[in-house]
C-alpha cells in the first residue's frame, strides 16, 4: 500500500488543525470538532491523534506563550505540513473520485 | 489549605508520576483549561470529578514517561529469559524437581507455621479499646511461695472505677463450673458458661446480632448465646424471650440477646453468657480469694506504674484487716514474715502470650513458642533456600556455555544477573503456587496437628496474598543472587571452553551451605527428642500418685443425700476396688489453708484438700510414717495428714502426733497422724508443693474418684456406674478419666512436640534432597576422573571411600557446630520446667547418627552407580 493511511478520526483532526490556524491546539481543537460535528469527543483522544499525525510528519508544532488561563502554562500549537496536505488532499481526492464513480442508478430507489 | 477551585492533589500527584516530564506543561496546561472553565460552568466538585475522568483517560502510550531503554526491548528480554528459564527446567528434570520440591516443601512448612504465629499474635486485637484494655491480677509471696493469680475479689471492679478516675470502665467476669442446662426433654452439661457484669459489653467488643448490648446483662437471669448455641437450642425458631433452665432451678433464664460466635483468638471464649446480677452473694466486700476476672479500661495516656502504685493502698486498706482476722498476725508482723500481696494491671493483649498468673480464664500460649516456631520456619526456609544456591552453583557448569554466548553477543553483567534471578523468581514463583495448593489441602491436618482453630488462613485477606508475592520475591531474590552473581562475573573465555572454573571456585561456600543444612537439622532432630522425652519424662514420671484405671465423676453434690448409698453400691461391682468423694484431685484447683504449730507463731499455709475415706489407696499414696485416716477413730475429724515438704517445713522431729492450730477451724487442735510421700498436685512445671489432706468424708464438692481392678471390661464398669448413679439422682452423669485429665496439662508442650516432629522430618528430607541433588553433579562432573581411576585399577570401595570422604567430613564438622547450638536451645526450652529430663548423651549421638546414616544412603546409591558404570561411556567423548 503506498496510500498514505489516515483514520477517520486523524483526517477530522487533521482538517481541525488547518481550520483553527494559527491557533490550534490541544482545547480549541476538541472544542471545534464537538461543535462542528455534534460528536462528543475527549481530549486525550485528540492528543493521542495528534502525537500520531506528528510522528508521522503530517503536522508540525511549536510552543506558544505562557497563558494564566492555563495556570501560566504554555500551549503546543500545531500546523499543517506539506506532507500532511499531501495526505489530506489525497484522501479528499480519493472520496471525490469514489463518490463519482457512483452510478446515478444507485440512487434511483423505487418504492416497490 | 485547598480550595476546591485548585486542581485536585491526588489526581494531579498521579499525572505527574506517569506522565513524561517534557510533555507535562502542554498536557496538564489542557487539562488545567478544562478545569478551569469546568469550575465556572458546572461548580467545583463536577469540575473535579471530570478532572480525575480526564487524568485517567490521558494515561496513555502518548503521554508515558519513557523507560531507560525501548519498553518493547526489555519485555522481548524477559521473554526470552522467560523461555530460556522453562527450557532449563524442562531439559534438567530430576534438577528442577528436586530444586522444586525442596522450596516448596519449605515454603509450605513456612506459611504454615507463619499463619499459626499471626494467629497467637493476633490474640484480644479486635476489640476496639484494646490498648487501654488491662486486668487486674493479685501477686505476692505467701508462705515462700511466689502467688500470681488471675483472679482478684469482687469488690474490686467498683473499688477501681469508685476511686481512680484513670479508670473510666469496668466489668467483671466469673467462670462457671460446668452446668446442667435443660430446655423440655434435652438436659445436657454445659461447659464454657460465663457470669459478666452489664458493663461486659462497654469494655468488649463482641458483637451482637441481636438484642441490645446495654441491657442484655442487667437483669437478673439473663443470657446471652453465641450463634452456635441458639442454633443448638433453639434451631430456626425466634431465641429472644425464650426460657432455659439451668441447675433445676425454678426461675428460668430468659435469653436476651445472641451474639456472633466468640473469635477463636479471643482469651476469653464461652458459649453462653449469664448476667452477674443472677448470684446476688456474689457481689460482696469479701476482699480474701475472690474468683473474678476484672477488666478496666484506662483513659487514654494513663501511666499504668503510677497507678499500680496507687493501688498498693487497696491491699492496706482492704485486704489488710482480713488478713489479720485469718492469720491472727498483724499486718506489719505478716509482711515482717516475708509475705505481701500487690495488686496490678495486666494488658489484655498480651494476656494469651505473656501472662503466667494460675487460674487463668482458659488455656494459653506461650511466648517462648512462638519464637521456638519463628526460629523452625527461618530454618526450614533457609535450608530450602541453600538447597537452590547449591544446586544451582553445582549446576552452573552446564549453564556457562550458554553465559559464554551471551557475553559474547553483548550481554552485560547486570543484565545476566537479572536474568538467573528472574529464573530463580519464577522458580520460586511455581514452588509459592504449588505451597499455596498445598496449604489450602492441609489445612485441617495442621490444625488438628496444633489442637486450635486459626482465625486467620491464607485467603482471608489480601494482606495475605500480598504476603505470598512478597514470599516469592524475596526467596526468589535470596535463592537466586548469589548463583546469579558466580555465573554472570565468570570470563567469557574459560565459560566458552566449557570447563568452568565457577564449580570448584564456590565449593567453599557449597561446603559451607551443606554444613549449615545439616546443623541445623542436627538441631532440630535433637530438639524434637528433648522434647519428646520431656513429655514422656513428665507424663510417666512417678508422681507419687496413680492416676491409672481412674475414673473420676464431677459434681458429686447431684447426688445430694444419697452419695454415701451411691459409693457403696458401686463398690458391690468386684471391678471397682474403691470409691472415694475428695474436694479436689491432683491437677486441679488446690485452696490454702494456714497451720501454726502449737508451740510457735509461724503461719505456714499448706494447700489442702478434703477427702473421704480410703483417698490413699484410690490415689495410691505411700505412707512414710503414722497412718491413714480411719473410720476406727472418731478424733480423726480432727486430724490431719501432711506430704514431706509440709513435715520438713513444719520442722518437727517426729511429726506424727503433733498438733497444730488452723485459723480455718478457728483453735481447735489438730493432731498430725501420718506422713506421706511427697506427689506432685500440679503439673511439672511447678515444684512440689506442702500439702496436708483433712477428713470431710460427708463432702459433696468436688469429685468422686473411682478406682477400678483392671483395664479390662472399662465400658461394663462404666454402663455400671451409670446405672448407679441414674438411681440415686435425676442429672447427667459427668465423668473423666484421670490419666485422660492429667495430660490435659501438657497440652501445649504435647502440641509443641508433634509439630516438632513433623517439621523436624521435612527439614531433614530437604536437606536430603539438596544432598542427593548435589552428588548427583559431583558425580557428573567427576565423571572422567571415576573413569580414569577405574581404567587404572580403583574398585568400588576405593571409588565410595573417594566419593562419600567429604561428605562425611562436612557431616563432622556440621555435629561440631550443632550441638552447643541444640544445648542452649533445648535449655532455653526445658526453664520452663521445674521438673527436667536429665540430658543423656546419646541424645545428641542418636540425631548425628541418623544424619550421617541418610546422608551415606544418598551418597551411596549415586555413587554406587558411578562406580559400577563402564569407564568406556565416561571417557569416549575425549
Amino acid at each position: 500500500m503506498n496510500r498514505i493511511h489516515l483514520g477517520e478520526f486523524e483526517e477530522l483532526v487533521l482538517l481541525t488543525v488547518g481550520v483553527l490556524y494559527p491557533d490550534a491546539y490541544a482545547v480549541a481543537i476538541t472544542k471545534e470538532i464537538t461543535a462542528q460535528s455534534g460528536r462528543s469527543v475527549n481530549v486525550s483522544a485528540v492528543h493521542k491523534s495528534l502525537y500520531r499525525l506528528e510522528n508521522k510528519g503530517m503536522l508540525t508544532s511549536e510552543l506558544s506563550d505562557p497563558e494564566s488561563k492555563r495556570g501560566g502554562k504554555r500551549k503546543r500549537l500545531f500546523s499543517i505540513t506539506p506532507f500532511g496536505k499531501k495526505a489530506l488532499d489525497e484522501s479528499m481526492e480519493l472520496r471525490m473520485s469514489l463518490r463519482k464513480q457512483i452510478p446515478e442508478l444507485a440512487f434511483k430507489w423505487q418504492i416497490s | 489549605m485547598c480550595r476546591k477551585t485548585d486542581i485536585p492533589k491526588i489526581p494531579h500527584a498521579l499525572f505527574k508520576w506517569y506522565c513524561r516530564p517534557e510533555r507535562y506543561e502542554e498536557l496538564h496546561g489542557d487539562l488545567e483549561e478544562f478545569f478551569y472553565e469546568r469550575v465556572d460552568e458546572y461548580g467545583a466538585t463536577k469540575a473535579r470529578l471530570y478532572y480525575l475522568l480526564d487524568v485517567i483517560r490521558c494515561c496513555q502510550s502518548y503521554a508515558w514517561k519513557k523507560t531507560g531503554r525501548q519498553t518493547n526491548l526489555t519485555i522481548s528480554m524477559f521473554r526470552n529469559f522467560y523461555f530460556t528459564a522453562i527450557r532449563n527446567l524442562i531439559k534438567n528434570k530430576g534438577y528442577s524437581s528436586i530444586n522444586i520440591a525442596g522450596l516448596t516443601i519449605g515454603m509450605t512448612s513456612f506459611i504454615f507455621i507463619s499463619l499459626f504465629i499471626v494467629n497467637e499474635l493476633s490474640y484480644d486485637r479486635f476489640h476496639s479499646d484494646y490498648k487501654n484494655i488491662y486486668r487486674a491480677r493479685s501477686e505476692g509471696q505467701i508462705r515462700a511461695q511466689r502467688v500470681d493469680n488471675a483472679t482478684t475479689p469482687s469488690p474490686m471492679a467498683k473499688t477501681l472505677l469508685n476511686t481512680y478516675p484513670e479508670v473510666v470502665k469496668v466489668t467483671r467476669v466469673r467462670k462457671s463450673d460446668p452446668l446442667l442446662v435443660e430446655k423440655g426433654s434435652s438436659k445436657i452439661n454445659e461447659e464454657g458458661i460465663l457470669y459478666a457484669d452489664s458493663t461486659f459489653f462497654d469494655v468488649f467488643d463482641f458483637n451482637l446480632v441481636e438484642g441490645d448490648p446495654a441491657t442484655a446483662l442487667v437483669h437478673p437471669r439473663s443470657m446471652l448465646l453465641t450463634e452456635t448455641y441458639a442454633k443448638k437450642y433453639f434451631g430456626e425458631e425466634e431465641p429472644i424471650g425464650k426460657h432455659l433452665s439451668i441447675e433445676k432451678d425454678t426461675i428460668l433464664y430468659t435469653i436476651t440477646g445472641v451474639l456472633e460466635d466468640v473469635p477463636a483468638n479471643s482469651h476469653i471464649q464461652f458459649n453462653m453468657l449469664c448476667s452477674m446480677s443472677s448470684n446476688a452473694s456474689w457481689d460482696n466486700d469479701r476482699w480474701v480469694d475472690g474468683l473474678f476476672y476484672t477488666y478496666v479500661i484506662l483513659a487514654d495516656k494513663v501511666n499504668v506504674e503510677a497507678l499500680e502504685e496507687k493501688m498498693q493502698d487497696l491491699v492496706y486498706q482492704y485486704l489488710a484487716p482480713e488478713i489479720e482476722y485469718y492469720t491472727e498476725l498483724t499486718m506489719a508482723e505478716w509482711e515482717g514474715s516475708g509475705n505481701h500481696v500487690t495488686y496490678s494491671l495486666f494488658p489484655v493483649k498480651d494476656i494469651h502470650l505473656y501472662s503466667k498468673s494460675i487460674r487463668e480464664i482458659g488455656v494459653n500460649g506461650n511466648i517462648s513458642y512462638i519464637y521456638i516456631y519463628s526460629v523452625i520456619a527461618l530454618i526450614i526456609v533457609f535450608i530450602a533456600i541453600f538447597n537452590f544456591i547449591n544446586l544451582a552453583t553445582a549446576q552452573s557448569t552446564s549453564r556457562a556455555r550458554e553465559v559464554g554466548v551471551r557475553k559474547v553477543m553483548g550481554s552485560t553483567k547486570t543484565g545476566l544477573i537479572y536474568q538467573f534471578i528472574f529464573e530463580s523468581v519464577i522458580v520460586s514463583s511455581i514452588s509459592t503456587i504449588l505451597a499455596a495448593i498445598l496449604v489450602t489441602v492441609f489445612m485441617p491436618s495442621f490444625i488438628h496437628l496444633v489442637g486450635k482453630p486459626l482465625t486467620f488462613g491464607l485467603t482471608s485477606s489480601y494482606i495475605g496474598l500480598l504476603a505470598l508475592f512478597g514470599l516469592t520475591i524475596v526467596v526468589g531474590v535470596l535463592a537466586g543472587s548469589y548463583p546469579a552473581f558466580v555465573l554472570a562475573t565468570s570470563k567469557p573465555v574459560d565459560a566458552l571452553k566449557g570447563a568452568s572454573r565457577s564449580g570448584s571456585r564456590v565449593g567453599w561456600l557449597r561446603n559451607f551451605l551443606v554444613i549449615i543444612q545439616f546443623a541445623a537439622s542436627i538441631v532440630i532432630i535433637i530438639g524434637t527428642l528433648v522434647v519428646y522425652y520431656q513429655i514422656d519424662f513428665m507424663l510417666t514420671k512417678n508422681l507419687g500418685f496413680d492416676k491409672e484405671r481412674t475414673l473420676v465423676i464431677r459434681r458429686p453434690d447431684a447426688l445430694a443425700n444419697n452419695l454415701e448409698a451411691f459409693k457403696n453400691e458401686l463398690l458391690l461391682d468386684p471391678a471397682i476396688s474403691a470409691v472415694v468423694n475428695s474436694k479436689t484431685i491432683p491437677g486441679k484447683n488446690y485452696a490454702i489453708r494456714s497451720y501454726r504449730r502449737k508451740d510457735r507463731s509461724e503461719t505456714h499455709i499448706f494447700k489442702n484438700n478434703q477427702v473421704g475415706f480410703g483417698y490413699e489407696a484410690v490415689m495410691g499414696l505411700e505412707l512414710i510414717s503414722g497412718r491413714y485416716f480411719s473410720q476406727e477413730y472418731s478424733s480423726d475429724s480432727n486430724a490431719v495428714i501432711i506430704n514431706e515438704s509440709a513435715a520438713r517445713s513444719l520442722g518437727f522431729e517426729d511429726p506424727i502426733g503433733q498438733n497444730l492450730t488452723s485459723s480455718f477451724r478457728r483453735g481447735e487442735l489438730l493432731e498430725i497422724i501420718g506422713v506421706v510421700k511427697d506427689y506432685n498436685i500440679e503439673s511439672l512445671h511447678r515444684p512440689i508443693e506442702p500439702t496436708s489432706l483433712e477428713l470431710r468424708p460427708t463432702t459433696t464438692k468436688g469429685y468422686i474418684s473411682v478406682k477400678m481392678t483392671s483395664d479390662l471390661n472399662v465400658r461394663e464398669t462404666i454402663q455400671y456406674i451409670e446405672k448407679a448413679w441414674h438411681t440415686h439422682s435425676d442429672k447427667p452423669l459427668q465423668y473423666f478419666f484421670f490419666d485422660e485429665d492429667y495430660e490435659n496439662l501438657y497440652r501445649s508442650e504435647s502440641a509443641t512436640g508433634k509439630v516438632f516432629v513433623v517439621f523436624a522430618a521435612l527439614s531433614i528430607f530437604i536437606a536430603c534432597l539438596g544432598l542427593i541433588g548435589l552428588i548427583a553433579y559431583t558425580i557428573a562432573v567427576r565423571k572422567k576422573e571415576i573413569g580414569i581411576r577405574k581404567v587404572l585399577g580403583a574398585n568400588t570401595g576405593i571409588l565410595i571411600r573417594l566419593l562419600s570422604s567429604e561428605i562425611v567430613r562436612l557431616i563432622i564438622i556440621a555435629t561440631l557446630v550443632s550441638w552447643p547450638l541444640a544445648y542452649f536451645a533445648t535449655d532455653y526450652w526445658l526453664q520452663n520446667f521445674a521438673d527436667r529430663l536429665d540430658i543423656d548423651l546419646w541424645i545428641y549421638a542418636v540425631p548425628t547418627l541418623i544424619v550421617l546414616l541418610i546422608g551415606c544412603l544418598a551418597i551411596s546409591f549415586q555413587t554406587i552407580r558411578a562406580s559400577l558404570s563402564n569407564p568406556i561411556h565416561a571417557l569416549k567423548e575425549e
